[in-house]
């Protein structure tokens, strides 16, 4: 998938925000790809505007070749954001079918398994007839993984979705999401603050700076798969950190 | 498959709707305050006009008002099932109204803008004043009960309606979008449930409410009803048929409330207002 110069300016009634300029970047299929960056540089637009949530003020997404409007009618993306976003009244199985209730003519049923395959793959085989407010908040997330997954997206786009998990449960969530990466590989593109987060998971690291959001850098992380708790000692790894830190706070 | 720490919250057999059923002394352990301030209520009530030798005409005992209360029960019922059909019908036709209207005004600015206004002036008007003109246009039949009770119950279920519509959770509108689901998906799958513990707290308070508009309605023009009996009793002075009156639309609205909180806590077992609310109805 290809974004080809995307701007993004925000209109206010007095001043007009820049989010965004000049982003072009192209994703390899299966590929992992982070965006990390200051708070405010327009990580979670770029996403929003790749999902076709919102229209980019200038330039242009294609996702195999479609727009995100065309990919998104045809439910060709899954959302997974900084909050489960469940519904309460619905179990966790019927949250995670859900996008089957939805556009419905986009024939759109593909799956990539049974409610109860995806619930295993995400850890949470007992849980089909839970309620969300039943769960703690790395189980809701883990239901979100499998609601944006049930439908065999071929781009998944994910806003810090540990943002809103303690540092534990955080830690965890990652190996989870690359256990359950290595068994659906789809294309992956992740927001996050977290460098450690960003090196583990990513095959390439997208720096960005803010106002307006900007690429600095494009690191690729040459770490072999699969990548475990281990690793994070590693000389390679500490080097990766240091080296986004310096880019972080220049 | 392992599950983290934070993962242990919930034991897969609480996992069916949990809910509270306390057991016998519990519940009269729950009870007995509210027991205890009726016993001491009517107590004082029963002793004051004895004691002070208020005539029955005035303020009768309780133990009076009960006595009529039992006599004229049958006559009572017979014309409280008149009212209610009038409030049902009326209770209905206002729910309806109120709900579409607040899909509608959801959904276009415009149309909130040019029909707002006139709810509210409606809403502004007092009933009192609008129960004869209704009588004068509609006559002396059920329909001015209808269209009072129906009145009285559109503006809180709209105003709730339209606040409720709104209050999704912007990120779950965000998944439907990103779905493609459509604004009809959207209203049915995602506004509609969110609106719900919204509506539940109107209906609290619009269920009695339409009944006392269909009283309104009768005490100013009906050939019969429960509003008929209070103004010919009033007119008559009968003051202890007048509590005996009052006591069953007591006892009305307490049940309409219980009724509502059952269908409540039925509906909306996954909302933190019921969840949190202990095993109490």
């Amino acid at each position: 998938m290809v974004v080809d110069s995307v701007a993004k300016v925000f209109e206010g009634r007095d001043a007009s925000v820049e989010a965004l300029r000049e982003i072009s970047l192209a994703i390899q299929e299966h590929e992992f790809i982070t965006l990390i960056g200051p708070s405010g540089c327009g990580k979670s637009t770029l996403l929003r505007i790749v999902g076709g949530l919102i229209p980019p003020s200038r330039g242009a997404v294609a996702i195999r070749g479609r727009s995100p409007q065309d990919a998104q009618r045809a439910k060709d993306i899954g959302f997974v954001f900084q909050q489960p976003a469940l519904l309460p009244w619905r179990s966790v199985a019927d949250n995670v079918d859900l996008p089957f209730a939805l556009n419905k003519q986009s024939g759109g049923d593909r799956r990539l398994g049974s409610t109860e395959e995806l619930l295993a793959l995400v850890g949470l085989g007992q849980f089909a007839r839970a309620h969300p407010y039943q769960l703690s908040g790395g189980m809701q997330q883990r239901v979100a993984i499998a609601r944006a997954l049930i439908f065999d997206p071929s781009l998944l786009l994910m806003d810090e979705p540990f943002g809103a998990l303690d540092e534990i449960t955080r830690e965890g969530m990652r190996y989870e999401l690359l256990r359950i990466w290595s068994q659906a590989r789809k294309t992956v593109i992740f927001v996050t603050h977290s460098i450690p987060e960003a090196i583990i998971l990513s095959d390439r690291v997208i720096v960005m700076s803010s106002r307006p959001g900007e690429i600095r850098e494009v690191i690729p992380i040459d770490l072999p798969r699969p990548r475990d708790e281990e690793m994070e000692s590693s000389p390679e790894f500490v080097a990766y950190a240091a080296r986004l830190r310096h880019l972080l706070h220049a | 498959m392992e599950l983290t720490a934070s993962d242990a919250v919930v034991q897969p057999g609480l996992v069916r709707r949990p809910r509270a059923r306390p057991g016998a002394l519990e519940t009269a352990r729950a009870l007995w305050p509210s027991l205890f301030g009726f016993v001491l209520f009517f107590g004082v009530w029963e002793l004051g006009v004895r004691v002070t030798n208020t005539p029955p005409f005035v303020v009768p005992a309780p133990s009076l008002v009960a006595g009529r209360f039992w006599e004229e029960l049958p006559m009572l019922l017979g014309e409280l099932a008149v009212t209610l059909v009038g409030a049902s019908i009326g209770f209905v036709i206002g729910l309806v109204v109120g709900v579409v209207g607040a899909v509608i005004m959801v959904h276009s600015r415009t149309l909130e803008r040019s029909l707002f206004p006139i709810a509210v002036v409606i809403k502004l008007i007092p009933f009192v004043a609008l129960a004869p003109m209704l009588i004068v246009w509609l006559g002396y039949d059920v329909k001015p009960k209808i269209v009072l009770a129906a009145l009285i119950t559109f503006f809180p279920v709209l105003v709730n309606c339209i606040t409720g519509l709104r209050a999704v959770d912007p990120l779950a509108h965000e998944f439907f979008r990103s779905m493609g689901a459509s604004r009809w998906e959207i209203l049915v799958r995602l506004r509609w449930s969110t609106s719900l513990p919204y509506l539940f707290a109107a209906l609290k308070i619009v269920v009695h409410l339409a009944v006392i508009g269909a009283i309104v309605a009768e005490y100013f023009g009906s050939r019969d009803g429960i509003g008929l009996v209070i103004l010919r009793t009033s007119e008559s002075l009968r003051i202890q048929s007048l509590f005996a009156t009052s006591l069953l639309l007591a006892l009305l609205g307490v049940t309409l409330i219980l009724v509502t909180n059952v269908v409540e806590r039925r509906a909306l077992y996954w909302h933190e207002s019921v969840r949190t609310s202990g095993g109490r109805g």
